[in-house]
């Protein structure tokens, strides 16, 4: 499989991580207000201005965060917004729900947040596949 | 974004911050720990962002702080700003080019989006690989008899995790374990065993509550050691009762006395032994027992062990009943 950016990931050590999978799943992301927003779908790293300290990044910098169900992404976005009140700027104020594909890339095991890491695969474009659900600003 | 209540300067004053590790990451990092050369620790929290820039508040803080706050003993909001070392914080504007735009600003006028809602507390961190320290909260009065004696306990514990999980293929060296000498070789051994570079030793102390001990060390040994005691906070009753049967199976069956070490009597007792001790150790959780088995030369020594180690393990935590530190919450 060829990633989206295989450029940047040869700088990383073991990026994609061995133990990264290809496998289909119903997946839930925050996104901005509009689906179509450039932001949305963009890895840390592309980001611009992107919100990175340090010179040595993650992989995870490479990737894009899902979670594996409403309730868990709900529950990291509560936190989020507790500790960061500005992070609906950041991140979002939405919820989209979309299905990965296993053609699309592949992704870390969810931890016990369930929230997991995907690496796309060159050509993926998920704007068009992903719905916005619901609002996470209470 | 907001226009900040502050003073502009030319550029941030404060040069040579090493990243240390990030404290809260989604997507980059919300929340970094960084640290200048002078050992001095400054915190970097992410507040605002625009097309243009994302803009940080960096604030100097105390070890004993941040280490409260990595604890979660005390809650964002009780760090970011106000536990600010200095009377004001720092705001920068990291521009997408590169360029960095620096205020100084009062916590007072600070907005209230600004700052971490109430009653937040970080997550559970995952220890550092990057790091080669690890540091201990202190509470309540420290003698000095005390102050010397928990490097001492600690480094017991941390020394034999560590030598489970080295590759070292050698075993513990041998001893006869009858009487107390056999306990002092073995620890001293297994403490000089430890590589020079990753033996624990005091890096920084401050004294006064609340305080902290700052140890140079092997950050896995000393997360697997610092895991052994909290397993034991956590099931000491039924370590105690299990340390119980099996020092009164070694008293009954007599075995302190078998001097010789080929003596039939062993086989006899070899397989109790072997149980006993894989039951007292199964309730530390990352304890590779079945290493520590191989290690030992005899179930008997491996019974004796497994018993001075539970006995160290204990008195590490005594300082902590003793209300003299802070062991992490079980994970």
């Amino acid at each position: 499989m060829e990633f989206k950016y295989a450029e940047e990931m040869v700088l990383v050590d073991n990026c994609p991580p061995s133990d990264a999978v290809a496998r289909e799943t119903e997946a839930f992301r925050f996104v901005h207000e509009e689906i179509g927003d450039g932001r949305n779908f963009l890895c840390v790293w592309k980001l611009n201005p992107a919100r990175k300290l340090a010179e040595k990044e993650r992989c995870s910098g490479l990737g894009l965060s899902f979670f594996i169900s409403e309730e868990c992404a709900r529950k990291r976005y509560e936190h989020l917004s507790r500790s960061h009140r500005n992070i609906g700027k950041s991140l979002g104020t939405k919820l989209a729900s979309g299905t990965l594909k296993n053609e699309d890339g592949r992704r870390s095991n969810p931890g016990s947040s369930g929230h997991f890491d995907f690496w796309e695969a060159v050509g993926v474009e998920f704007a068009s596949r992903f719905v916005i659900i619901a609002d996470l600003i209470i | 974004m907001k226009e900040l209540v502050a003073m502009n300067l030319e550029r941030f004053p404060v040069t040579g911050l090493i990243h240390v590790r990030d404290l809260i990451y989604f997507e980059g990092p919300l929340l970094s720990q960084f640290k200048h050369e002078n050992g001095e620790n400054y915190l970097y929290y992410w507040c605002d962002c625009d097309e243009e820039a994302n803009r940080w508040m960096v604030l100097r803080v105390s070890e004993a702080t941040l280490l409260r706050l990595t604890e979660r003993i005390l809650a964002l909001g009780e760090v970011i700003p106000c536990g600010s070392r200095d009377d004001f914080v720092y705001f920068l504007d990291m521009f997408s080019d590169g360029s960095v735009k620096s205020y100084l600003a009062m916590p007072e006028a600070i907005p209230e989006d600004y700052q971490p809602a109430p009653s937040t507390f970080l997550e559970p961190l995952e220890p550092s690989p990057d790091t080669h320290s690890c540091s201990f909260l202190l509470e309540g009065e420290w003698s000095v008899e005390a102050i010397g004696n928990f490097p001492k306990v600690f480094n017991k514990v941390y020394s034999v995790m560590y030598g489970l999980s080295g590759d070292q293929s050698r075993g513990f060296m041998t001893h006869p374990w009858r009487g107390g000498f056999s306990s002092l070789h073995f620890f001293r051994e297994i403490t000089a065993a430890v590589p020079r570079r990753d033996r624990p030793y005091v890096e920084a102390i401050q004294k006064f509550s609340p305080g902290f001990v700052r140890f140079s060390l092997n950050t896995q040994a000393a997360e697997q050691a610092i895991r052994c005691v909290t397993d034991f906070r956590a099931s000491e009753l039924i370590i105690e009762e299990h340390a119980k049967l099996l020092r009164q199976f070694i008293k009954y069956e007599g075995l302190n006395d078998i001097e010789d070490e080929s003596s039939q009597e062993w086989e006899k007792v070899n397989n109790s032994l072997d149980a006993l001790t894989r039951r007292l150790l199964s309730h530390f959780t990352i304890f590779n027992v079945d290493r520590f088995m191989e290690m030992s030369a005899r179930k008997f020594e491996a019974a004796k062990i497994s018993l001075s180690f539970v006995k160290y393990v204990r008195r590490v935590l005594d300082f902590e009943k003793k209300g003299l530190i802070v062991f992490p919450k079980s994970r």
